[in-house]
């Protein structure tokens, strides 16, 4: 437990917690577009900034990134608070202003949000399909592409490895802005182009999950996938 | 350079364009305030992370700013949502002002988002360098911007010249792009890190282990929460190969020349590399049985196995380099080495010969009384080794402690390093002086030793005089002075000289043993071209530089390799940008940087240690590695000029 300060309230933070966790615990509403509590933080989107004192001086920091220690203070609610955040937004809604979270996270934020001449779904390099893959389904399909000094000044972008993807779809589910899309037709998925096989489950015959994806369980868990042809619904 | 028109350099505001009438009536900057580096170079502007330099007033700032904004967005990696966005909005903008739309709420724009990038970055590429110096732009030559709009002036398409340095990188004797191989790892692209590592470090898994990391002093994270391990981090990418297995670049072409590389040590080995890419065969003739160098007779196992050694030159030989052992290099004759084929020679022979201590009784053979060099090539080329109780190394650099930390290992009961100078001033790293001294190894400072002392021709002590330390000599540290009538003798069966070395010019015959050798026993080369006096010949690495790190030399090895090919093919040889005088961890404000402890690895045991020789330290896994790489700070600087 670490004794901290937050826009004037005493509070006991957990060990090892952020200041992002600790403000939301208090109701304090952070915006986010690239946090997830069950991963590892980013600091990409830039818009949970807080105002942190070191030593006398007020600084901004991204508070996803930053430990909630004994003695911090700080404050969410301040002008240079806001015009931080505002200026992250308006910078996302300039390079992606026809996508609706965007739009919606800029407008909330008080950016001067124009009528949407169509609406796309992009991505915004979130990072949080790269992490989902990495950690919590440990397949490392989804990478982001160009990085290094000799990387490409068009904008990097996310790079898909099928061979090391199972289908399970965690991507689609966490992005925020719908530019992972997974289809389903005649007992096939499609994730980011890949095609899986789907399995029928061997009692009521829907079907429930890719192939490779039980293979992949069968790889991790000693389980043979013949054990594994059963639906949650009907186990 | 003697004057500027305006300088924001470091923040220090000089502004001669209102003084006198103009052009030609500036005043010269102070001290620091413009960037050294391109001093004797001509620029008429640039535009460097910590500010901006006019030395032509009628300079296009305009146009420099441009140009900057355009390097910058290579560098911005695009991870987080303001920096790389930011340079786009702030490059719309002055677009837009040079095609005519332009108002001061522009120019107030663009001071918004720099100053929001400054303060809101990720990285501290987008703290220090994204989009600073375009504030000063701004704010001085806010008329130019603001003219160049109204007049719906065409920015000029120039010639920019431009350089990329980083605190890292700057100290990194090889100028590794470390902040683009720890990005690629922290995005868990280890393969594509270490081919960038391998552009300019062929020896990632040895360097990952025994380098001594003179980046990680300069890493602007040290005095926050510890430099990051940039060390096991190179190490890591190459551990992680290991597994993979991935084969070096295949030469585009084939060369016509052949090159002779004497000596297969990190330099030899560099340069014949570099040299097998661009197409050239290349034979090296190695006096041992084994290659490698000082890493392969040098550096102990237990700090380097020497499995990571022969991968890494397997690797090479597989590219076409022709090794040929036990061929020592009697003449370094040029007409001979044509005669054999050889367009030119690369002669990398190291610094092998230590150096005397200067005491009485050691000018007498004996096996007890030995150089430390010697000593460490023995053990490496499987001479046996014979532990006695008490042994005394003299010396205090790592072939000092690598000779101590061996004598433990081989069943030495007694092992003590002699130094002369107190244990801040010792050569040897940090890391290995803490090491020896966890094993065992005792340490007395302040002590030199006079005469050995011999009892039926049977080393049995060494008598010793006590220093104290004076004022600094040429090396920068305190001088040495002994205190009369304070001798001693330590009992001792065994004394190891582990002082210095310098390179064997036995190969230099006739009057090239005149011209080619300098005052210090080393061979005259440029530094810089590794051209020597003899045409066709070349050198570089210990036996030029004296006894130095496994990093400098294997520098050494990649620019022969450039030079050498520029002299065949008949172009002049260009030394990069040099970062030298310029004080690269500067910055206008750091900022709040969430502190983030760096990962520890595992040290082997200590009762493990001492049986053998396996390997103590350990390595990052690819989860460790990975969130170890998430604490760099990527702090490139750019510089832009025209």
């Amino acid at each position: 437990m670490a004794k901290m300060i937050i826009n004037g309230h005493e509070i006991q933070a957990k060990a090892g917690a952020t200041v992002l966790e600790e403000a939301r615990n208090l109701k304090i509403d952070i915006p986010t577009l690239c946090y997830h509590k069950d991963l590892s933080s980013f600091g990409a989107c830039r818009l949970c900034t807080v105002e942190i004192k070191v030593n006398g001086k007020w600084q901004l920091a991204a508070s996803c990134q930053t430990e909630a220690v004994e003695g911090m203070e700080v404050r969410t609610d301040t002008d240079n608070v806001r015009e931080s955040r505002k200026l992250a937004g308006a910078l996302l809604y300039f390079r992606y202003p026809q996508t609706a979270v965007v739009r919606d996270m800029a407008a909330k934020l008080g950016v001067d949000v124009q009528a949407a001449a169509a609406d796309s779904q992009d991505c915004i390099l979130c990072g949080l399909c790269t992490r989902t893959c990495h950690e919590i389904v440990g397949v490392n399909a989804l990478k982001f592409k160009d990085r290094g000094l000799a990387r490409d000044i068009e904008e990097p972008k996310i790079e898909f490895t099928p061979a090391a993807c199972i289908g399970c779809g965690s991507c689609a589910y966490v992005c925020p802005t719908g530019f992972v899309r997974m289809e389903a037709v005649d007992g096939k998925r499609i994730i980011w182009d890949k095609v899986f096989k789907m399995a029928a489950c061997n009692v009521c015959g829907r079907y429930f999950a890719p192939v490779e994806q039980l293979e992949f369980i069968s790889r991790t868990t000693g389980v043979p996938v013949s054990r594994l042809m059963t639906c949650v619904s009907c186990r | 350079m003697n004057t500027v028109a305006f300088s924001s350099w470091n923040g220090k505001i000089i502004d001669n364009r209102t003084s006198g009438k103009g052009a030609g009536k500036a005043k010269k900057p102070a001290e620091g305030a413009f960037p050294a580096a391109l001093d004797g170079q001509s620029y008429d502007a640039l535009m460097g992370w910590n500010g901006l330099v006019v030395v032509d007033p009628k300079a296009d700032v305009v146009a420099l700013t441009l140009a900057y904004l355009g390097e910058a967005r290579k560098l911005s990696c695009g991870e987080c949502s303001v920096c790389m966005i930011g340079i786009d909005r702030v490059r719309d903008i002055l677009q837009g002002l040079s095609s005519g739309k332009s108002s001061s709420k522009d120019i107030t724009e663009i001071e918004d988002i720099v100053k929001g990038v400054m303060v809101n970055s990720k990285c501290n590429f987008g703290r220090a360098s994204a989009l600073t110096p375009v504030l000063d732009a701004v704010k001085y030559f806010k008329a130019s911007f603001l003219e160049a709009g109204k007049v719906g002036k065409k920015v000029e398409e120039k010639a920019f010249q431009s350089a990329v340095t980083a605190p890292c990188m700057k100290a990194c004797p090889a100028t590794l792009d470390i902040p683009g191989y720890i990005e690629l790892i922290r995005n868990n692209k280890f393969k594509e890190s270490l081919d960038l590592v391998r552009e300019r470090c062929i020896l990632p898994g040895v360097i990952g282990r025994a380098c001594t990391h003179p980046c990680e002093s300069a890493c602007v994270r040290k005095d926050m929460d510890g430099s990051l391990a940039i060390r096991l981090l190179k190490r890591a990418a190459a551990d992680q190969d290991l597994q993979g297995g991935s084969a070096l670049p295949i030469p585009k072409e084939e060369k016509k020349e052949k090159i002779a590389v004497i000596g297969a040590g990190p330099a030899g080995l560099a340069a014949a590399y570099h040299l097998r890419l661009r197409g050239y065969g290349v034979t090296i003739f190695e006096a041992l049985p084994k290659a490698g160098g000082m890493a392969a007779v040098g550096i102990p196992d237990y700090r380097l196995p020497k499995d990571i050694l022969n991968h890494e030159i397997d690797l090479i030989k597989r590219m076409g380099v022709d090794v040929r052992y036990n061929s020592k290099v009697e003449a370094l004759n040029a007409a001979d080495f044509q005669q054999q084929g050889y367009a030119a020679v690369f002669t990398a022979i190291g610094a092998h010969v230590g150096t005397k201590i200067g005491c009485k009784g050691e000018e007498i053979a004996s096996d007890d009384v030995v150089q430390g060099a010697d000593f460490l090539r023995g053990l490496s080329l499987g001479k046996k080794a014979n532990p006695v109780d008490r042994v005394v190394i003299i010396g205090g650099g790592n072939v000092a402690l690598d000779c101590a930390r061996n004598c433990l290992r081989l069943g030495f009961k007694n092992v003590e390093i002699v130094y002369r100078r107190s244990r801040v001033e010792m050569p040897g790293s940090r890391e290995e002086i803490e090491e020896a001294i966890h094993e065992g190894v005792k340490f007395t400072y302040l002590t030199a030793p006079v005469g050995i002392i011999r009892k039926a021709a049977k080393v049995t002590a060494i008598e010793c005089v006590k220093m104290k330390l004076g004022e600094p000599d040429e090396s920068g540290r305190k001088r040495p002075i002994p205190i009369k009538g304070s001798e001693f003798t330590l009992k001792t069966n065994m004394v190891i000289a582990a002082t210095g070395q310098k390179p064997d010019l036995g190969l230099l015959t006739g009057k090239d043993k005149g011209t080619m050798t300098t005052a210090w026993g080393t061979i005259k080369a440029d530094p810089v071209s590794c051209s020597t006096p003899a045409t066709r010949i070349f050198a570089g690495g210990d036996c030029v530089s004296g006894p130095a790190t496994l990093i400098e030399a294997l520098n050494m090895g990649n620019k022969a390799a450039k030079s050498i090919d520029a002299y065949l093919q008949g172009k002049t040889f260009v030394d990069e940008l040099s970062f030298e005088d310029i004080d690269v961890g500067q910055q206008r404000d750091m900022g709040f940087v969430p502190p983030a402890k760096s990962g520890e690895v595992k040290f082997l045991d200590m009762a493990e240690r001492l049986k053998g020789f396996a390997e103590v330290e350990g390595g990052f896994s690819a989860d460790a590695a990975i969130k170890e790489a998430q604490r760099c700070l990527r702090c490139y600087r750019l510089m832009v000029w025209q």
